[in-house]
């Protein structure tokens, strides 16, 4: 702070008003103002009127560093295994009383389910979501009092995830001098030891997801949570009847007919899925029981068979037995079945 | 805060001179800043003191004041000093509901406690201490070598 007191005498009516400053209308008043304080003093000797006099002090209003990150996007992002560009949205404000620059870094954090890939940072173009358009960044540029900028968190996530897996990460702010357009300036450090002329610095973020108050960083977290269809397939067999027992206690004997139950099964919690295709090379002791054809989207038994509830669909083909099912919800499971002879 | 310090003598006893010379003048003035800082004294409390600021912030209160001292040989009568409070500042608090302020911009004066400020709406409410744009202060009357001091509490915009 640079300080100065002043002692003047004054012919009444001159305009103090001069020696004061506008105030700014920022988050705080800004850097470098000069606050003069004036008090004009009128008074009597022996019953006469005396000259005015005035005193006034003045000093420097310093730098206050200050600055947030904050989560936009929900507290966990949902992706699927092997989804690109999934984006958290953070807000990156300067609430300082001058204008800096904020060096950003996306951390992932040790001790969570898994690590997301190509994580990226880019600068919003305005719609909060991620086109492939925006521009990729390292820090925030000039960012003036109290203005808040947008900015994408990007990252793949790799196929081999399994349902509710989560990965954690963390985007800090790091305080930069914003002296020079186009560059990230030095870090900002409080101004130690005593007081001097120029405007000095006062660091007073505060303390973020992994990082203390007042140090010049702050960071906010965010999350990846995997939702995926967790399918298990179950495909069991029993004969129909045979040509000596019919359907009573028929024996797996040439001639006899035999239905294959294929059950896909969604387990509860899971992403449903969607665009299940199931193929069955049938071999070649077998011939396909046309006149039954393939019945899907049934239910299972609960004991590994199939109910007599599916519909017709799916295709027969060079020997394989193919249908697709309808979409999948956790919980609920679905069923292809057909029936063939033994030859 | 306080009004008015008086304390006759103390500046000549501590032997401290007025800030300056002021030819021609018997009152001597002498403007300051007083920055809080707040210290947790080893028995847990916490407790204010005034310190000469270092640093100066958006948020931190201030004491505004002017010390007066009449070194002259003769009675200083009727001393009335004024004071705009600075934009970049507002008024903390005021102890004394008696104070002489003024809300309007020095348009007029009277006691804190009797300013009322009137809203968009055109409903009035009685004056907060941010409202306040001027300070005044009168002194009956002040003592060869008496001197004294008038302060208020600000915060930073």
């Amino acid at each position: 702070m640079n300080r100065r007191s002043t002692l003047a005498a004054l012919a009444a009516g001159t305009a103090m008003v001069a020696l004061q400053t506008a105030p700014a209308v920022a988050e705080g008043t800004t850097a470098g103002t000069t606050i003069t304080n004036t008090a004009t003093v009128d008074y009597r000797v022996g019953g006469v009127d005396q000259t005015e006099i005035v005193a006034s002090d003045s000093f420097d209003v310093d730098r206050k560093v200050n600055f947030l990150v904050t989560r936009v996007s929900a507290p966990t992002t949902t992706v699927v295994p092997g989804q690109t560009n999934a984006v958290i949205a953070f807000d990156v404000t300067n609430l300082s009383n001058a204008a800096i620059d904020l060096a950003l870094a996306a951390a992932q954090v040790s001790g969570d389910d898994f690590n997301v890939n190509n994580v990226a940072i880019y600068l919003d173009d305005g719609n909060g979501t991620f086109e492939g358009t925006e521009t990729a960044i390292t820090y925030l540029d000039e960012i003036a009092e109290d203005a808040t900028v947008r900015v994408l968190v990007v990252a793949d996530v790799a196929l081999t995830h399994n349902n509710g897996e989560i990965a954690d990460l963390v985007l800090s702010a790091t305080a930069r001098e914003g002296a020079t357009p186009g560059a990230a300036g030095s870090v900002i450090a409080s101004s130690s030891g005593a007081n001097s002329a120029a405007v000095e610095t006062v660091l007073a973020d505060g303390a973020g997801a992994d990082d203390g108050a007042s140090d010049g960083v702050f960071g906010a977290s965010g999350s990846y949570t995997v939702s995926a269809a967790t399918l298990e397939v179950t495909k069991t067999s029993r004969v129909i009847s045979d040509t000596v027992n019919a359907a009573t206690n028929p024996k797996a004997i040439p001639g006899a007919t035999i239905e294959y139950c294929v059950l896909v099964d969604n387990a509860p919690g899971s992403a449903t899925a969607t665009n299940v295709t199931i193929t069955d090379p049938l071999p070649g002791d077998l011939t396909f029981d046309s006149t039954f054809g393939i019945r899907i989207n049934g239910t299972g038994d609960g004991a590994g068979n199939c109910n007599q509830d599916g519909t017709a669909g799916g295709s027969f083909s060079a020997g394989t037995v193919s249908g697709t099912l309808s979409d999948i919800a956790a919980g609920e499971a679905r069923t292809l079945y057909f029936r063939a002879t033994i030859n | 805060m306080r009004k008015v310090l008086f304390s006759v003598g103390l500046y000549l006893s501590l032997g401290l001179a007025p800030a300056a010379a002021q030819p021609g003048s018997p009152v001597q003035l002498e403007g300051y800043v007083k920055r809080e800082q707040v210290v947790i004294d080893p028995s847990g409390e916490r407790r204010s003191e005034w310190v000469d600021p270092a640093t100066v912030v958006p948020g931190d209160r201030l004491v505004m004041g002017t010390r007066y001292i009449n070194d002259g040989t003769g009675v200083i009568e009727n001393l009335v000093v004024s004071n705009p409070v600075p934009p970049p500042v507002r008024v903390a608090e005021v102890a004394d509901p008696a104070q002489i302020v003024s809300v309007d911009g020095g348009r007029s004066f009277g006691a804190f406690a009797d300013q009322t400020m009137r809203g968009a709406d055109g409903t009035a409410r009685p004056a907060s201490p941010a409202d306040i744009t001027h300070f005044r202060w009168t002194i009956p009357a002040v003592a060869p070598g008496g001197s004294g001091a008038v302060e208020f509490l600000v915060i930073v915009r």
